[in-house]
């Protein structure tokens, strides 16, 4: 008996003696290598090529060398940011931050505060709307990095077969457009947006309020978007849907990228992208309508509010970080006016510094800049509050129930005040 | 063959038909659009076959390489951290498992009702919240990012589950058969691997498919805990294929066939033992 | 259930140390995440906070919970779907498996095809059925198109009563295939003997199912409604991908909003009590599943 009991735990021992080292290739994260400084970073997979020679480019240049991790795209990084804060920080020393994290990030003491750092004449030269995204409570946390916002585009070749020259300036004339469109058959619903109950929902919606007029948070950061414009716009998106019709109901369930999809078949003829649209759409092995679509300016209401909605992410330090000096050395590379030069050029980054955008040589090479940087005076943000998760998430769903029908725009919208004002109160306690 | 049974026979194979092509449709879909051109993905009206099979999304997985630092490379190393993973989670969850649930069963070690509970505990714990104290455990123990954590913790999920679906099965089986082995001299743990695993063929089956898919699909441990290909496992590959504002379907689609793959040839393999059982006849009543 | 051989003290010694591999796995991995969690659900870790620290609290992230609206809806609709999982899901399995039940050519195939919608990774599974549902380019409405069963693209994620019906639809799809293969292990432990006495004493088909089959797999069922009542409550990937648990909230079950208390609200100590008040729930349904079906715990 005994001996089968010690011939079983041997064969236990040896199975786990073979299969242990099989897994034991795996490294633990890498401190210092006791020369060259490391720091670790993240980012998703769509850069990897050009952030490397910039990496390398560091490590010549100043001997700091940088680990790329690359992880997937999207929200489940957070999940492995937050974790690593919550394990002490030091496992990323810098990464890409977006603008609605940075409030919470940094109330909670996981962001190196580098407002000390940054020189003056960075202060004085970064754009105002990719300031918003990387400074809280008057304090700096990030250099500007990709600081884009979302475009109104349409296809210019479905307007001009009807027999319209200019993009629609008005909300009336999306609408007086589009019914011509679709009752030409060329469409089914000449337009769609990213309205599934997600992030994606808020920024057409604070986009399309301030285009009717109306604000989003007084700077008291009380909300007042029950009110005036707000409201309005609301309502203008769900007789989109119901009444006039120009919105593919689908809508509903899409986020970015199924609009993109649907706009690179030719299916809508509007529609609001981020960033530079036009690259993917003008690839044959991926768009239908290549040369078919034109950057225009946000539609308003009389035409005189085209405000959009703007993204700003930027490079960030981890509190936890073991080397500063080194983190702020590879921001001031990565994401400085001169990186920023490099990273738009090579890679298409939107930049967030004035010196960049306005310099000539930049608006020669890209003359579309021109087009999009008159956009960019139009752009408002999202309010930099750490509750920003509870409240997007309520607010999505209370704009849904008035997309669906289940109330009206300003029952919805009085709903959702009132829980903001709670959720406010709840962070303050 | 009367003809009753002839209409019965005719009525199952068509039900079977139903059922195959119910499942078949969608995988007929994931198959068209693993083939097809980014343009015809979303094509209005629905096409139902491509103009012409557009392979590179397979010849992307398998021809690339380590210089290309891409998504396709990212998932054939995947593919490979997963099995490993997944091969030693499932052999040794089973063989504790099963030693586990001979225990439980056979020897009245009363760990019955405990053992439901901890099921329970490991099942219904939403990983979210497991975890940042797996993490920070990882962290201090210097096995972030190792396949050895990743595997210990899938075991450790899923031991309960696996030792109660076993425990379950033995239960039903007669204990004759063991007598008589023991009688002749077996003792516990030779009635154990002589008699009773060669009989439980079926849950061996069972309970391996669960944690094999279990660990093989598993996405938040092995997104939190890996950071290079060390350790990435395929879930998380699959997810670096969801772009910023681009979802490439196409290569999604090609990944989940390739990824399916391997558990199922594992499954055309070893479903002889589903089918096995207790033979008639071996215990004469 | 034991042998009909007493046992012997070297035995009962020989069943601890069976047990041992499995308790040390346990206590080394899971006893901390667990202890934590445990605790977090009584603190709560002022995040944005920090100048708080962590503070105990006692009941009130419970007590938070059971007055949230939210949670109460949540709960409603994850029975919602685990009702119709266990109603449709488990007699489906049982059909397909009893249809399985016999020497089938190709075998090897055939289960190959049936466990396919099990085994494919669960983001790859979201994402096909994102593209079947869209009423545009979707499966689902050219295919209803087609055979002329309706006139317009029905947007079915887009309306809150038909999606949580939809996502049904897509969770039994993904998740009967392993139900079936618990009823074959069933089906193929019943000794064939039984069969053939009835079939000696003339009985129909139905009978010799009602009497013979439906009783030996009363286990098997057991076994069904226990798993598939956790792993349904577990559910999250699909929704999260399809819908985001909307529209208008309408699908949000218990997990999404777990999920989100803790990686979007950072509220990790709710997250932590709701986790804790659903582990109970799903126990006590156990022990009442095991009442019924007169099993053991």
């Amino acid at each position: 008996m005994l001996r089968k009991l010690g011939f079983l735990l041997a064969i236990a021992f040896m199975m786990g003696a073979i299969t242990f080292p099989l897994m034991a290739k795996g490294q633990a994260q890498t401190t210092d290598t006791g020369g060259a400084v490391e720091l670790n970073t993240l980012e998703g997979p769509a850069h990897v090529q050009f952030l490397t020679e910039r990496f390398q480019q560091l490590a010549d240049q100043k001997g700091i060398k940088v680990n790329l991790n690359v992880i997937p795209y999207g929200r489940d990084a957070v999940m492995k940011l937050v974790a690593s804060f919550m394990a002490g920080g030091n496992q990323y020393d810098v990464f890409v931050l977006d603008c609605v994290d940075v409030a919470r990030y940094a109330s909670a003491g996981w962001l190196y505060p580098i407002d000390d750092l940054v020189p003056e004449s960075y202060k004085k030269d970064i754009i105002p709307f990719a300031k918003e995204g990387m400074v809280y409570q008057g304090k700096w946390y990030g250099l500007p990095w990709s600081s884009e916002w979302k475009s109104f585009i349409y296809n210019d070749k479905m307007l001009k077969d009807q027999g319209l020259t200019e993009f629609p300036k008005t909300w009336k004339d999306v609408v007086d457009f589009s019914q011509m469109i679709q009752k030409n058959g060329t469409v089914k619903y000449a337009t769609a947006f990213s309205w599934a109950q997600k992030e994606c929902l808020i920024c057409d919606y604070v986009a399309l309020a301030a285009t009717f007029g109306g604000t989003f948070f007084d700077d008291k950061l009380n909300p007042t978007f029950n009110k005036g414009g707000s409201v309005q716009a609301l309502q203008w998106m769900v007789d989109s849907l119901y009444t006039t019709k120009i919105v593919d109901p689908a809508s509903l369930m899409w986020t970015e990228d199924d609009v993109s999809a649907a706009m690179s078949q030719g299916d809508i003829a509007f529609s609001l992208s981020w960033g530079n649209p036009l690259v993917p759409l003008n690839d044959p092995q991926r768009s239908r309508v290549v040369n078919q679509v034109e950057i225009g300016m946000m539609p308003s209401v009389d035409g005189k509010h085209p405000y959009t909605i703007a993204g700003p992410m930027g490079w960030a330090i981890s509190k936890g970080t073991k080397h500063p000096k080194e983190a702020w050395e590879f921001l001031s590379f990565m994401a400085g006016p001169e990186g920023s030069r490099i990273a738009l050029e090579k890679d298409g980054y939107p930049t967030g510094w004035k010196s960049v955008i306005e310099d000539p040589q930049i608006q020669q090479k890209f003359p579309e800049l021109k087009k999009m940087s008159l956009q960019a005076q139009y752009v408002v943000n999202r309010p930099a509050v750490p509750w920003y998760g509870e409240f997007s998430s309520m607010l999505a769903e209370e704009l849904h129930k008035a997309l669906t029908g289940k109330m009206s725009p300003q029952a919805a919208l009085d709903e959702a005040v009132a829980k903001t004002l709670e959720i406010k109160k709840a962070a303050a306690q | 063959m009367k003809k009753r049974d002839r209409l019965f026979n005719f009525f199952v194979a068509l039900l079977i038909l139903i059922v195959l092509t119910s499942i078949l449709l969608p995988l007929y879909w994931t198959l068209k659009v693993s083939v097809s051109p980014e343009r015809e993905i979303h094509s209005l009206p629905m096409r139902w076959t491509v103009s012409a099979l557009y392979v590179k999304n397979y010849q992307e997985i398998f021809l690339s390489t380590a210089k290309a630092v891409g998504t396709a490379f990212t998932f054939k190393m995947g593919i490979i951290n997963s099995l490993i993973i997944g091969a030693t989670s499932t052999i040794l969850t089973v063989l504790f498992g099963s030693l586990g649930a001979y225990a439980i069963t056979r020897l009245k070690v009363r760990f019955s009702q405990l053992m439901t509970f901890f099921v329970l505990l490991t099942q219904m714990l939403p990983p979210v919240l497991l975890v940042i104290p797996l993490y920070m455990m990882g962290n201090t123990l210097g096995m972030l990012n190792t396949k050895r954590l990743l595997a210990l913790s899938y075991m450790a999920l899923n031991l309960p589950l696996c030792i109660w679906i076993l425990r379950g099965y033995f239960k039903t089986l007669p204990s004759e058969i063991e007598d008589s082995a023991l009688v002749d001299g077996c003792g516990r743990l030779g009635a154990l691997f002589k008699i009773v695993l060669p009989m439980s063929g079926p849950a061996l089956f069972t309970a391996g498919l669960f944690v094999f898919i279990a660990a093989w699909n598993e996405f938040l441990f092995a997104l939190v805990f890996t950071s290079n290909l060390d350790a990435k496992t395929m879930t998380v590959a699959m997810a670096e294929m969801i772009g910023r504002f681009r979802t490439d379907y196409g290569l999604m689609a090609t990944s989940g066939i390739l990824g399916s793959i391997l558990p199922l040839i594992f499954v055309t393999f070893f479903q002889r033992y589903l089918v096995s059982g207790i033979t008639g006849g071996a215990v004469k009543q | 259930m034991s042998t009909s051989i007493p046992l012997a003290v070297k035995d009962r010694r020989l069943g601890y140390l069976l047990l041992a591999p499995t308790i040390l796995i346990l206590a080394a991995v899971v006893v901390y995440p667990l202890v934590y969690s445990l605790l977090l659900s009584f603190h709560n870790l002022n995040i944005d906070n920090p100048a708080r620290g962590t503070v105990f609290t006692g009941l009130s992230n419970y007590i938070e919970v059971f007055v949230s609206q939210d949670w109460w809806q949540a709960l409603v609709r994850t029975f919602y779907f685990v009702a119709a999982d266990l109603l449709i899901g488990i007699p489906l399995g049982m059909g397909i498996a009893l249809l399985l039940n016999r020497d089938l050519r190709l075998r090897g195939i055939v289960f190959a095809v049936i466990l396919f919608p099990y085994v494919l990774a669960p983001i790859v599974n979201s994402l096909i059925w994102k593209l079947i549902y869209d009423p545009n380019y979707g499966l689902l409405n050219g295919l209803l198109l087609r055979f002329g069963l309706i006139k317009e693209y029905i947007p079915w994620l887009s309306n809150p009563t038909l999606s949580i019906v939809m996502l049904i639809i897509a969770n039994l799809w993904q998740g009967t295939p392993f139900s079936v293969v618990l009823f074959l292990t069933g089906l193929k432990s019943i000794p064939q003997e039984e069969y053939e006495a009835a079939a000696i004493d003339g009985a129909s088909r139905f009978a010799s199912f009602r009497f013979i089959t439906f009783p030996h797999l009363l286990p098997i069922v057991y076994m069904n409604v226990v798993m598939k009542t956790i792993l349904t409550f577990k559910l999250f990937d699909i929704i999260y991908s399809l819908t985001g648990g909307g529209p208008a909230g309408s699908t949000q079950v218990v997990n999404m909003l777990i999920y989100k208390e803790s990686f979007e609200y950072m509220k990790f100590g709710v997250a932590a009590a709701m986790s804790y008040i659903l582990l109970i729930l799903v126990l006590g349904l156990v022990v009442v599943y095991s009442r019924i079906f007169r099993e053991e715990t």
